[in-house]
């Protein structure tokens, strides 16, 4: 019998976890909370069963009904407080808390029985050879142009995609939530400044080849975290440090970067695709484009993200584009369409697959 | 032709090239070369040429004058508003003698009623903002009048209502007032709120009563006065998040008004006021201030600079602040770029509605509290019907009534032509040759900018904003 799980702070962000709750090992989505204030309708095409308010939850008693919370942080969330209302509660029912590591310090009051910390799994040793393992099987890349551009969503649907095929495909994602569906994270030393870039380098080379080794998957995907460039000066997006250190480390046999939503013409396209090559030396030649647009706050000096809806995306964006060939992974059309593509090129290339 | 030649200091000559907003540094003889083309005063166009082969002074690339937040627009205004600010009052208690409500003669865009705004329209809002901004983490209710604080209740209420429909977001709150009826109980009331107040405070007493008295011809200053120092005594955290606003009215002694914060320092903190020229919009009479004024006024500039070069103390930093964020800002606006896009529209307009939503009484929207509330084209939706995005689109692309010129214009990436500058508050839609007769103005001051920009990097100094206390 699964253990029921509530979700807090339910989003669209956290969609992509009720989208893909059949990979939850051992939990049921039984409970998305949505905090007063924030966006209560989601365009999905089945009702979603599961929303409830935050004050229904505390109302009702819907503690009760729950086995678990997963807590979730999400990159504008910097008042801490908001967290403790739902912790307490946690506490004083003696219910599971599932959370990343980022909430460590709000968490820690709970019994240790009780808590599951979403951490990255710890780097391998490394030798002092500088050479880098091949990887013996194909390697997909997703990669990103910033942040909140759906990536997670694209490695997950490129996985499920494989995986109906018959393959075993092997997921690395740039989210470290999907553990709780099993897949893998980065390890710890992307945020590790005791390593020098080489030794970056070497340990995610060794962490995928080990994982090769170990799972024997016949495709391994990578979610690449972060941006590949900077956004302007103001907003730097980690100058793509991230994205090259793993290109550096593994190179892929496909890339797909996912765009922001936006008309892209040929020539925008042909200046991302070299800026992705001579960067990073990976030739992204599928598009996913995001229905989230982004744009620059000159008052706020943050980058605000916002949502299109499908049949916009579908009509004006993703139709026109898709000899890109781009593609939206909820469009079954187009995302159909490159993954097909994808998987012809793979299997063109190398006998493996 | 989209370039401008000009000097900074003599024998500095610079042109500057709208296609990749850029300045390029030249000598005295191209100088006057391009000056002569601009004039249409000589034919040679070797010059021209020379910077051409270069890809650079190029004509303009624009093909078409388009908002960039025009193709998305009804999703961004569906999911991103920010700041709602409620007219809370038409009234006042005030007769300043310059205020749009005080039926002075000067401004036709308001008119003075009894009218305050009911609950059941703050409350619409504040759910409208609620509904309308899922994709903001920062959210800002404003109160304005007339004088918001005639209704001090609603202000109250309409703060702890917002905050008990939201959480986990950052809510803000601001006002503006007159400052007569901040008193002890409002300042308690509100005192755990993340509210900053902003007061209208003209400068010394016999300055600030001469235009902002009561109905009956008192001043308002010793009211005004009193309220502060016992906020400043009993809610020291309030009294931090207290700015002001500083009218200076053609022919005031801008000296004086100066000297009175720099005396005051200890109660009207000198870093915390802004001050304002009378607006030119709204109104057929002509603002004008004298020699003195603008003397007293670049003083301050200069000083402004010579602390940005390190030539004098920064211990004068605070009462510069405002002169200082202004010249931070050229940065921004002269951000070099490879090219201007076939579709681009001039700088200088906001999202109608986006961040500054403005609620009359009546629950009718505009894009800001600087509007003429008798403007058809300004009227953007109301509460009732929510947004008209095609008059909102219209609102925002300002561009697009004086398309030919803008396309060609030098100031394009410097223009400030902003939708209430170019309303002139009569038409249903935007007048061509209203908003072409603003444009002399507009490029004087982007010239100066410009100059003030350039010379700065002549300077070697590099913008860097931590690099000075403010
Ligand atoms: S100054 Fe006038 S012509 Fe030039 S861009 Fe602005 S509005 Fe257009």
């Amino acid at each position: 019998m699964k253990e029921r799980l509530a979700i807090y702070p339910f989003s669209e962000e956290a969609m992509t976890l009720l989208r893909h709750q059949d990979k939850i090992e051992g939990y049921d989505i039984t409970c998305a909370i949505i905090p007063k204030g924030w966006k209560s309708h989601f365009d999905e095409e089945q009702p979603i069963k599961c929303l409830c308010s935050e004050d229904n939850f505390y109302l009702e008693n819907l503690i009760n009904n729950i086995d678990a919370v997963l807590l979730c942080k999400f990159k504008q969330l910097n008042d801490m407080s908001f967290y403790e209302r739902i912790i307490s509660a946690v506490q004083s029912n003696s219910k599971q808390i599932i959370y990343t590591p980022e909430l460590e310090s709000l968490v820690g009051r709970i019994d240790a029985d009780n808590r599951v910390c979403l951490k990255p799994p710890e780097s391998p040793s490394i030798t002092n050879n500088d050479e880098l393992f091949n990887i013996d099987v194909p390697v997909i890349m997703v990669l990103g142009v910033g942040e909140n551009c759906d990536k997670l969503d694209t490695q997950l649907s490129i996985y499920d995609y494989f995986n109906k095929k018959g393959y075993k495909p092997k997921l690395i994602s740039s989210n470290i939530i999907s553990q709780i569906m099993g897949m893998s994270a980065f390890p710890d030393c992307i945020d590790n400044h005791k390593y020098t870039f080489l030794q970056q380098v070497k340990i995610i080379n060794t962490f995928v080849k080990n994982i090769e080794l170990k799972e024997k998957p016949e495709l391994i995907i990578i979610g690449v975290p972060g941006g590949i460039m900077k956004y302007s000066k103001a907003v730097p997006n980690g100058y793509g440090y991230v994205p090259f250190l793993i290109s550096n480390a593994i190179a892929p046999d496909v890339a797909v970067l996912s765009l922001y939503c936006g008309d892209y013409q040929e020539e925008k396209i042909k200046e991302i695709k070299s800026m992705c090559y001579y960067r990073m030396g990976v030739m992204a030649n599928y598009f996913h484009i995001s229905n989230k647009t982004c744009n620059y706050d000159i008052e706020t000096k943050q980058l605000n993200y916002y949502p299109v809806d499908k049949p916009y995306l579908i009509e004006n964006l993703i139709r026109p584009q898709e000899n890109i060939p781009a593609f939206n992974v909820l469009d079954d059309r187009s995302r159909e369409k490159a993954f097909e593509a994808i998987m012809k090129e793979l299997q063109a290339n190398i006998a493996v697959v | 032709m989209p370039f401008m030649p000009f000097q900074t200091r003599p024998g500095f000559y610079y042109v500057y090239d709208m296609n990749k907003n850029s300045v390029y540094k030249t000598d005295k003889q191209r100088y006057d070369s391009l000056c002569d083309i601009k004039n249409e005063s000589n034919e040679d166009t070797r010059v021209l040429s020379e910077f051409q082969e270069k890809g650079l002074l190029l004509d303009s690339s624009i093909e078409r004058i388009e908002h960039p937040a025009s193709q998305l627009l009804e999703y961004q205004m569906k999911r991103c508003i920010s700041t709602v600010t409620f007219q809370m009052s038409q009234n006042c208690n005030l007769r300043c003698s310059y205020c749009p409500y005080s039926d002075n003669g000067i401004y036709d865009n308001r008119a003075r009623s009894d009218k305050n705004i009911k609950w059941d329209t703050v409350q619409k809002g504040i759910d409208f903002l609620i509904a309308n901004s899922v994709d903001s983490d920062n959210l800002h209710v404003s109160f304005y009048g007339g004088e918001p604080l005639i209704v001090k209740e609603l202000v109250v209420r309409a703060m702890r209502y917002t905050v008990e429909q939201i959480s986990g977001k950052n809510i803000t709150f601001g006002m503006t007032t007159n400052a007569t009826l901040l008193d002890h109980k409002f300042a308690e009331a509100v005192k755990d709120f993340n509210i900053s107040i902003m007061v209208s405070l003209d400068g010394p007493k016999e300055i600030h009563d001469k235009n902002r008295s009561y109905a009956d011809g008192r001043g308002s200053f010793d009211t005004l006065r009193e309220n502060i120092m016992n906020i400043k005594e009993h809610f020291p955290e309030l009294y931090k998040k207290i700015t002001y606003n500083t009218v200076i009215y053609p022919g005031t002694s801008y000296h004086s008004i100066f000297e009175f914060f720099r005396n005051n320092q200890d109660i009207f903190d000198y870093s915390k006021v802004s001050f304002n020229e009378l607006s030119q919009n709204y109104t057929d009479m002509k603002i004008s201030y004298d020699e003195s004024y603008y003397s007293e006024r670049n003083y301050e500039l200069l000083k402004a600079y010579l602390l940005l070069l390190g030539k004098i103390n920064n211990k004068a930093a605070p009462e510069l602040k405002g002169e200082i964020e202004r010249i931070y800002s050229y940065k921004q606006i002269f951000t070099p770029q490879k090219s201007t896009g076939p579709i681009a529209h001039p700088s200088g307009t906001c999202v109608p509605g986006l961040k500054k939503l403005f609620i009359d009484v009546n629950g009718n929207f505009y894009p800001c509290e600087r509007i003429d509330e008798n403007s058809a084209l300004m009227n953007i939706g109301s509460l009732e019907k929510g947004f008209d995005i095609e008059k909102v689109r219209e609102v925002l692309n300002v561009g697009t009534v004086s398309e030919e010129a803008c396309r060609n214009c030098w100031a394009f990436h410097c223009c400030n032509m902003c939708p209430i500058s170019s309303d002139n508050g009569k038409d249903k839609h935007y007048s061509k040759s209203y908003k072409l007769s603003k444009c002399n103005n507009v490029k004087a001051i982007a010239l100066e900018k410009l100059k003030d920009y350039t010379m700065l990097r002549e300077f070697k100094f590099d913008f860097n904003e931590e690099s000075i206390m403010l």
